[in-house]
């Protein structure tokens, strides 16, 4: 995707209107919920990620993250990363 | 330190590292024996990979740490949690040489498909049309689903057609995510009334229109090969007015919801129909009437594990084994 493509994606179209010029975006885009990207490391606190098992582990004792005692997993459908469950907006 | 190697593995889970559903799979999976291999889109650039799609096989290595062989006659089954493509969201912070990357690295998961011999959780091709909703309103429909009036639409003076009370919802043909640096957007359904909708206000792309169910109460149906697992999501016990998914999640009650025989088979069939092996079915009943909203053949299941406690990671751990 060229940066010019981006650009586009982020500017609303201009409509005339009584001979002002406004900006008009989209309803899904003027209502859409606006938030900070959370850019840090994604690596569960503490855990290793053991390619050969494929799966997070404790980092100090080996134990596995989601079979670790009061693990408690996401708590909403969308594990709080409105991308969603694959990532579709990556 | 000490190499290990994975030879034959029954199933192949092609997902990202930071997908905890995965591992709850994993966990099952490793409970009942069955051999597995895990595949994350991040780690892949530093494996060396070879793939021989006329043999059907797949090598690869990480020096020192990690190898594998994969061959297309002893793969029971694939999980596939990948995205079937990538939704331009505008990041502004990406090289396209990376973007070109990132693509081709997707083509060389998606060429898992010459495994065709296996199960698939979901085969990304069944997925893509699945994906889209006017055909899974369609569907829905034939299979016996109530369907909320549903107008497809960049022209605001047809909204009318859909509305209820002078109200309308409004939601994207598909996911609604723009990135601009640091910042996301991600569109919910808008419930509106008629005349805050002007022209110019959807005239750009279309929307899916469709008539609101005031007093509705959300349901989640997840369903994996012929098993549904079927959760209410309420207010402290109250129907939630517009997308649930604006509410603070503490607020939210999930618990279990018992639906009819009937809706239990359309859920299923409508699964089939589209060639999928697991959905994520959102319906919202009013007055006894089931009103089937979307499906999503890639949806989230890990937040119903604790609860209200539904076992649908073993039950995907059954399906491959």
């Amino acid at each position: 995707m060229s940066e010019e493509h981006q650009i586009v994606a982020f500017t609303a179209p201009v409509i005339r209107d009584r001979e002002e010029e406004t900006q008009v975006r989209h309803i899904l885009l003027d209502r859409a919920w606006a938030y900070e990207v959370d850019r840090r490391n994604l690596a569960p606190e503490a855990c290793t990620y053991d390619m050969a098992q494929g799966r997070w582990v404790l980092s100090a004792s080996g134990i596995p993250l989601v079979e670790t005692p009061g693990y408690q997993g996401p708590s909403t459908k969308k594990c709080d990363i409105e991308t969603g469950e694959d990532q579709k907006g990556e | 330190m000490v190499q290990s190697s994975i030879q034959d593995p029954s199933v192949v889970i092609l997902a990202s590292r930071y997908d905890l559903s995965s591992d709850h799979v994993v966990s099952r999976l490793r409970g009942r024996g069955v051999s597995y291999l895990r595949l994350n889109s991040e780690d892949l650039p530093d494996l060396r990979l070879n793939m021989d799609p006329v043999r059907g096989t797949v090598e690869g290595e990480k020096t020192g740490e990690f190898s594998f062989v994969v061959r297309t006659h002893t793969v029971r089954g694939i999980y596939y949690r990948r995205p079937v493509f990538l939704r331009p969201c505008g990041s502004a912070d990406q090289p396209p040489e990376d973007l070109l990357a990132k693509e081709q690295w997707q083509t060389f998961i998606r060429a898992f498909m010459a495994f065709d011999g296996c199960r698939w959780m979901n085969h990304p091709a069944a997925t893509y049309r699945a994906e889209n909703k006017p055909v899974q309103l369609g569907l829905a429909q034939k299979v016996g689903f109530a369907v909320p009036k549903t107008l497809i639409t960049n022209q605001a003076s047809k909204l009318t057609n859909v509305a209820g009370q002078g109200k309308v919802a409004i939601k994207g043909l598909d996911t609604i995510l723009l990135r601009d640096r640091n910042t996301e957007r991600f569109g919910y359904t808008v419930m509106t009334s008629l005349e805050e909708v002007r022209p110019e206000d959807v005239s750009s792309f279309p929307v899916i229109a469709q008539e609101p169910l005031n007093g509705k109460t959300d349901l989640r149906v997840t369903v994996v090969g012929e098993e549904v697992f079927c959760v209410s999501i309420t207010d402290k016990g109250k129907p939630i007015d517009g997308d649930w998914r604006r509410k603070r999640k503490e607020l939210l009650s999930f618990e279990y919801h018992r639906p009819p025989d009937t809706v239990k088979s359309h859920c299923i069939e409508l699964t089939k129909h589209l060639g999928l092996a697991f959905g994520a079915i959102d319906l919202a009943v009013m007055q006894d009437v089931y009103y089937f909203l979307e499906i999503n053949p890639t949806g989230e299941w890990a937040w119903l594990l604790h609860n209200p406690g539904m076992p649908i990671d073993d039950s995907i751990a059954r399906y491959f084994a």
